[in-house]
């Protein structure tokens, strides 16, 4: 009976320090990943690089900057010539334990200038504005170091080619390993 | 003995006015990101105008809040050319409803300048700009998704006075500032995501 006792109150004690673990306060991410995209309103299909910066205030709420710069295509015509996108927002999670789920919103700024090849038209670099709608699954699979799967989607206009603005609105897939440190308790 | 006692019946009253004071949202500093939407009224409302921005939050008491706050949009010009706007300006926000609870309305009002570029498509150096002063007029809601996060969505009416920009040829496309104050009307919808990291008072 003692025993019990014992096993109980021990098991009681791994489920509280699991609990606490899980806890994401105070945590602090970073990765480099990649992502690949899908243009809604054309056929390009450009590979980004993906990285962020993701800090825990509270434990389901997180503040995010990332960045995306174009790298590659798929198809023989470049989609940019040159993309470099800033975001900043925040998400808001539901997992527990090992997996995290979070969906978010981050308004940003790009830097974009269209490629010369898809367009036929030497267009200029232009600042305009974004806005990403993104959701999350992460596998905590130990301490320092996570899995991430993303599907986001980017609202992205270029204003002032020759008949108007291009729409560069697209959806983006992408995935890395990131890693984590506590920066307190 | 007594003394206990007389500490005890004290205790209720002491641990009330903490909390009232840690209770009330006054001095809340807090900082956000925006996107915004708009619709630009040049004769009819077609232009759409879409863009980023950041804003900080002062609440003076629980009742009344102020949002300053910098926006950089972008619209078209049909095909011809487009138009750039900055806004830096604050609002002050009034809620009247007296429970903060996940939800909470709002109404508000504030001045803001505006700084327009219209420049012609593919030949950038073709341009005008103007600065304006503008009032602003609108109605939201905090969705409280914790007690120091939340996300806003509001809807405002903004009115620019300033030198009115006019296109009067398009071939070759030529934009004229005129003398005198015209007025210009945005209608513009603002989601933001908010993060209180001070209490200030």
């Amino acid at each position: 009976m003692v025993k019990i006792r014992y096993i109980f109150i021990l098991l009681l004690i791994a489920g509280l320090s699991a609990t606490a673990q899980t806890d994401k306060t105070g945590v602090l991410k970073f990765n480099l990943g990649l992502g690949q995209s899908y243009m809604n309103q054309n056929a390009g299909k450009p590979l980004f690089l993906d990285g962020y910066l993701e800090y825990f205030p509270e434990n389901r709420i997180s503040i995010k900057g990332s960045c995306n710069q174009s790298l590659a295509e798929r198809n023989e015509a470049r989609t940019f010539d040159n993309y470099t996108g800033i975001l900043f927002g925040a998400f808001y999670h539901f997992g527990s334990g090992i997996s995290d789920f979070a969906v978010g919103l981050q308004p940003g700024v790009v830097l974009m200038r269209p490629g010369f090849e898809l367009f036929q038209v030497e267009l200029t670099n232009s600042i305009t504005p974004s806005m990403t709608a993104s959701t999350v699954y992460t596998l905590h699979f130990s301490k320092h170091f996570n899995f991430y799967l993303s599907a986001s989607y980017n609202r992205v206009l270029y204003r002032g080619a020759d008949h108007g603005s291009i729409d560069f609105s697209n959806v983006m897939l992408s995935g890395g390993l990131a890693y984590q440190i506590r920066l307190f308790k | 003995m007594r003394v206990i006692v007389i500490i005890a019946f004290l205790l209720p009253y002491i641990s009330g006015f903490s909390q009232s004071d840690t209770t009330s949202a006054a001095g809340t500093l807090s900082f956000g990101v925006r996107s915004s939407w708009g619709l630009v009224y040049e004769g009819d409302w077609q232009r759409m105008a879409f863009g980023s921005g950041a804003q900080f939050r002062l609440q003076f008491s629980d009742k009344v809040n102020s949002d300053w706050f910098l926006d950089y949009l972008h619209g078209d010009l049909e095909d011809y050319g487009k138009r750039t706007d900055i806004h830096i300006g604050w609002s002050v926000l009034y809620y009247p409803l007296n429970k903060k609870g996940f939800v909470q309305p709002y109404i508000l009002a504030g001045h803001c300048f505006e700084f327009l570029t219209i420049s012609e498509n593919m030949n950038a150096v073709n341009k005008v700009q103007r600065t304006s002063a503008s009032i602003q007029a609108g109605a939201g809601m905090h969705f409280h998704l914790s007690p120091r996060f939340d996300l806003s969505l509001e809807t405002q009416y903004m009115m620019h006075f300033g030198p009115d920009i006019e296109t009067v040829s398009l071939l070759p496309v030529e934009f004229v500032k005129e003398e005198g104050l015209a007025l210009q009307d945005h209608l513009l919808f603002h989601f933001s995501i908010n993060y209180s990291v001070a209490d200030l008072w």
